[in-house]
């Protein structure tokens, strides 16, 4: 049971953490409603700020990472089983 | 009701060990089943079921009223005053360029979609075989990189692979790879590639889940009879396949044919190879004065995914199942 809470868990924080197209339909962020992938594609592709679209991509990957070691040291785990 | 039938199962099953495999394994799942078709469960799925489709259903019914009723009046108004035209699907798929014009971007949708999946499908049926059954060194680093590339925000690769495209790849002045430099239709290509790269993680993960349980012997035997990894992969595992990469195909169909971000980055807002999300997102008009006709917009994107999906339901549950049953 628990196991699986925590994959989807994790799958379903990480999609999240990413969402844009919603963002972008519902409000263009305005209204303080802005997510880091929004506001990531009108710095690099609205306002030509290629290199604070670039940092916020990457903090949206640090925030990730903690994610990613929980899936993989999952995987290893359920692989040394089998 | 749970604490009454887990024991009586439990005995079942106890009781009679000279049953075959194939009926204990049923015991679990006539365990679940039992749970699920309970009348509270089947009550709570219902009341679920009908609580999701409210808001579809009210966009559908709002999508054959006229503009001024949809923006003065609510779609449960419709019974009092039902007025139904298709103005809305007329203006929408065939009106003028700042009307959305979807037919066209219905089209490029289907041009962006089908390439994107098949390539897919293909290369990460290939990795995964190469992964499960070919040994060479660095396999298992190679496949928790891929692993770890599915949680990866594609976000990161925008700027690059933008860059890529636009200007080739140079190392300290020196051009080692050209510009594309794909115009007009032939700008699709970047979609393709964008597409392909951000679903193969995904695509090789669940497909390497699904090769990796094929026996062995099967393997061994073909192997015995001279059959070398080309064949093998064509002839035996292809066709085991099916049913996984019938349900990757839907899930990386799905994710195309709903992808904002991508298109909008890779198509460079150009509204020949834009898809339909592309422009669905700017029917609503620059100040949302025309969000009536998203109504309309809303059913005709979603016609596409309905239809493929219940083309190959059956093959969809078949490939949820796969592997859930042995013997």
């Amino acid at each position: 049971m628990w196991p699986t809470l925590l994959v989807v868990l994790v799958t379903i924080t990480v999609q999240t953490l990413k969402i844009f197209d919603i963002v972008r339909t519902m409000t263009g962020g305005n209204y303080g409603t802005s997510v880091i992938a929004n506001e990531m594609y009108s710095q690099a592709f609205q306002q030509g700020q290629v290199g604070q679209g670039s940092a916020l991509a990457v903090f949206l990957f640090l925030l990730v990472i903690p994610l990613v070691i929980v899936q993989i040291r999952r995987t290893r785990k359920a692989r040394e089983l089998a | 009701m749970t604490q009454a039938t887990t024991p009586t199962a439990r005995n079942a099953t106890e009781e009679s060990p000279e049953r075959t495999a194939s009926q204990r394994t049923g015991g679990p799942a006539a365990r679940v089943r039992a749970r699920l078709s309970g009348t509270a469960a089947s009550a709570a799925a219902v009341v679920i079921a009908v609580l999701w489709t409210v808001p579809t259903a009210g966009l559908f019914v709002s999508s054959f009223r006229p503009a001024e009723q949809i923006r003065t009046t609510g779609w449960w108004t419709f019974p009092t005053s039902p007025e139904v035209t298709l103005d809305n699907y007329r203006d929408v798929l065939f009106g003028t360029a700042g009307d959305g014009r979807l037919a066209s971007h219905l089209v490029n949708s289907v041009v962006i979609t089908l390439p994107s999946t098949v390539f897919v499908l293909g290369l990460a049926a290939l990795a995964a075989y190469a992964l499960a059954w070919i040994d060479f060194r660095g396999r298992d680093w190679v496949y928790l990189g891929i692993f770890a590339l599915q949680i990866v925000p594609l976000q990161m690769s925008l700027v690059p692979l933008l860059r890529f495209f636009s200007q080739g790849v140079s190392v300290g002045g020196v051009q080692i790879l050209p510009a594309w430099e794909l115009t007009g239709a032939m700008a699709f290509t970047n979609v393709w590639v964008a597409h392909t790269i951000f679903g193969l993680p995904l695509g090789i993960f669940l497909l390497h889940n699904f090769i990796a349980q094929l026996p062995r012997s099967l393997f061994d035997a073909a192997r015995v009879d001279g059959a070398g990894h080309g064949r093998i992969f064509l002839r035996i595992v292809l066709p085991l396949l099916t049913p996984a990469l019938v349900s990757l195909g839907i899930f990386q169909f799905l994710w195309v044919w709903n992808d904002l971000l991508v298109a909008l980055i890779f198509t460079g807002g150009d509204s020949a190879t834009a898809p339909l999300t592309v422009q669905l997102a700017e029917l609503a008009g620059t100040r949302g004065e025309d969000w009536h006709r998203l109504t309309a917009g809303a059913f005709v994107a979603m016609v596409v995914p309905l239809i493929v999906f219940f083309l190959l339901q059956r093959y969809f549950v078949r490939g949820l199942l796969a592997g859930s049953v042995k013997g």
